[in-house]
Formats: structure tokens, C-alpha cells, sequence
């Protein structure tokens, strides 16, 4: 006997798979998810050290033709939003691996809703040094002061700007009617 | 293998005693098999579908085809916020809302199912009801037989004890399969088990030949 379709009697109604996705997913789509901007403190915090101090960490080219497609194509996925998020566009290899280290623990902060949609990557990301996030701060701390300076330029008086944009300028030169 | 009948099937012994191992082994036979997993194990993994969002769990059980085995790792228990009870609760309930017999393994059941105190009602209906009226095997391991859940551990028709010498786990042994069984268990190599079944005297079995 391998069918449940006889039902005892005095037992409640059974719920259906129906209903037990419908509101999984419910409950799914009501959390939520942390984004790049909850995390970054955390990078902040965690990587507040002397950056002299701690030695080169040699990073592994994470190439994503090794992996199958499935997987290059969502660690390509997370490249082009951490690219889209730091507002870089990498063109060199160091740069590129800068991105990949960054790519690398921004995975590592997202394992859980990673490992929900690709099992594989918990594995693969799993595997990765958290050591390489020092390379990571550093790309993160010249972006933050990049922007820190276009703050304080956007703050400065009118007229500092001013005295600037007349040194630079040559005199106008009249004239003649 | 897992026959017509709807057991519940214990698996007790020390880490890598084989425990797992039997319990993967013995349910191979089912045509649908939920094994709920916490700890990551490699071995629940194999030949399965790793399934970690629980109305996917719903979904691929839905959708399945009916022709084929399934087995599904479960590892919703990784989620943020969701506890091992809470992962064990859906397992139940996908399982007691599948239309045909769906079984469960609850590897490490003492950290899926607490000891003592009010269950969730689907877990309580597996547990309590499960061999009357639902199609809900279960085989469940565990290397703290004293922390094993009463329901569960009462409602188990078959046990099998793997060897360890530590005192608490032969104490469990002496009281609950006899005080002659202990010094087998204390010998017992990988694989090795001694099979206890309700009314029955306990034997030493051949290892497992995984």
C-alpha cells in the first residue's frame, strides 16, 4: 500500500504540497535579503587594520571557465553587479583580480542566499581564503576616499571655488570694438 | 531494505561507526526519500538532490516524476533564522502532504527534534501516528541515544547499535537492549551492529558491506 489517497477518518484535512509552496514562498518573499550597503560596514570593521603590517597575499586567478557554466555564469553575474556597485570597470589584471578578490568575499557574506539559488557556489566560495579581503579594502579604500574627496570638494565654500577657478584661468582679454 | 511497511528504523553509534552509512544503505529502497541534513554531510548529498529553499522542497516534490526514485538532501536548516526544528517541521509536513510514501531521514534526530516538551503537530503526527495511518517511515541516527526524543525513540520498531565504549552510550545499551549486549558493542569494528527489533532479543549482525 503505497497510496495516501484513503485518508483516515477524524483527521484534520491534509495540507497539500500546493499549499506548503505557496506559502513558503510567501514567507520567502516577506525576509528580507542584506545587500551590498548592510555589509559594508561589516568590511569596514572587520579590515580596520594596519594594512602595512600584513603581508601580500598572492591571489588565485579565479577564471570561470573552470567551472561549469551554471557556475561561471552566476560568478559572472556577481562581478558585473560588484562593478556596478564600486562604479569600476576593470581592465587590467590587477584590477580584474582586485574585482574577483571583492567578488570573493561579498559570496562569502552572501553564502546563505548564495547556497539558496546556487548549491554549487557554497561550495566553491567555501573553499576561498578570507585572507584575500585585504586586497579587497584596499581597492575599498580608495574608492571611499575618491569619494570622500568629491564630498568635501561638494562642501567646500563658494568662493574657496571661486579663488580656485581664477588662478586657473587666464584674464580675459578685451576686446577691441 | 525498506519494505511495504512503514517502520521507524533507529541508527545509534559513535561518529564514523558506520551509522549513517546503514541508514543511507537501508532506505535505498525507497521510491521517495527526504534526508534532512544539518551538518553537511557529504554522504546524505550523494545521489540526491541538494534542496535548500522550502518551497522548492514543495516544488520538486510536486513535479517529480512519479516514475523515478527521488532523493533530496534538505539543508533549509542553513537559512538565516530557521532552526533544525523548524527545518524538520516542513520535512514533515511535505511528507505527510505527498501523495504517495515519502520518507524521512532525520540524520542526528537529538539536534532536529528536542527531547521532551510540545512538538510541532505534523512532527507529532509522524512520530505518534505514523505507522497507523501515514506513510512516513522514518530512520533517524544519533550519537546521544539518551537525548533521543521519547516519541521517537519509544514509537522505533528497529534499532541497530554500532560500536563505542563510552559510558554514557553503553549505559543506554544495558538498559535498553541488556546488560549482555554491552561488551559486543564495546568489540564492535566499522559497519559492525547489533540489530534490536521490538519483542525480539537482540543479535549480532555481519558489517555492512557498503
Amino acid at each position: 500500500m503505497t497510496d495516501k489517497s484513503e485518508q483516515p477518518r477524524g483527521l484534520p484535512e491534509p495540507e497539500t504540497l500546493e499549499s506548503i509552496e505557496a506559502e513558503m514562498r510567501l514567507e520567502a518573499a516577506s525576509k528580507v535579503e542584506p545587500t551590498l550597503d548592510d555589509i559594508e560596514p561589516e568590511f569596514e570593521e572587520e579590515f580596520n587594520g594596519d594594512l602595512e603590517e600584513e603581508p601580500a597575499v598572492e591571489m588565485p586567478n579565479l577564471n570561470p571557465e573552470m567551472f561549469p557554466d551554471f557556475i561561471g555564469g552566476a560568478y559572472g553575474m556577481i562581478a558585473d553587479k560588484t562593478c556596478e556597485k564600486w562604479q569600476c570597470s576593470p581592465t587590467t589584471e590587477p584590477e580584474r583580480k582586485q574585482v574577483g578578490a571583492l567578488v570573493d568575499m561579498c559570496a562569502q557574506r552572501y553564502l546563505p542566499a548564495m547556497g539558496r539559488k546556487h548549491p554549487e557556489l557554497t561550495m566553491l566560495f567555501s573553499t576561498l581564503s578570507m585572507a584575500w579581503g585585504m586586497r579587497v579594502f584596499e581597492m575599498m579604500n580608495r574608492k571611499r576616499s575618491e569619494k570622500k574627496q568629491a564630498r568635501r570638494d561638494a562642501e567646500r565654500p563658494v568662493s574657496d571655488v571661486v579663488d580656485d577657478i581664477e588662478e586657473l584661468e587666464e584674464p580675459f582679454e578685451e576686446v577691441q570694438p | 531494505m525498506s519494505s511495504e511497511k512503514c517502520l521507524k528504523k533507529g541508527y545509534l553509534g559513535f561518529e564514523a561507526s558506520g551509522k549513517t552509512a546503514a541508514a543511507l544503505y537501508d532506505s535505498k529502497g525507497e521510491k521517495l526519500i527526504i534526508r534532512v541534513d544539518i551538518n553537511h554531510q557529504d554522504s546524505l548529498a550523494k545521489n540526491a538532490s541538494v534542496i535548500y529553499e522550502p518551497a522548492e522542497l514543495a516544488r520538486v516534490i510536486r513535479t517529480r516524476d512519479k516514475r523515478r526514485k527521488l532523493a533530496i538532501c534538505y539543508r533549509g536548516a542553513e537559512l538565516s533564522g530557521v532552526t533544525p526544528l523548524e527545518a524538520f517541521t516542513l520535512c514533515c509536513r511535505v511528507a505527510i502532504a505527498a501523495p504517495e510514501r515519502c520518507a524521512l531521514l532525520a540524520d542526528e534526530a537529538d539536534s532536529l527534534i528536542p527531547k521532551s516538551g510540545a512538538l510541532p503537530e505534523p512532527i507529532d503526527a509522524v512520530l505518534r501516528r505514523g505507522l497507523q495511518h501515514l506513510l512516513v517511515p522514518v530512520y533517524w541516527t544519533s550519537l546521544r541515544p539518551a537525548s533521543i526524543n521519547l516519541d521517537l525513540r519509544n514509537g522505533t520498531q528497529e534499532f541497530k547499535y554500532f560500536g563505542g565504549d563510552e559510558p554514557t552510550y553503553t549505559d543506554f545499551i544495558k538498559r535498553h537492549v541488556g546488560p549482555d549486549a554491552v561488551d559486543h558493542v564495546k568489540k564492535l569494528g566499522k559497519y559492525s551492529y547489533i540489530l534490536k527489533k521490538t519483542g525480539q532479543k537482540w543479535q549480532e549482525m555481519p558489517p555492512l558491506s557498503i
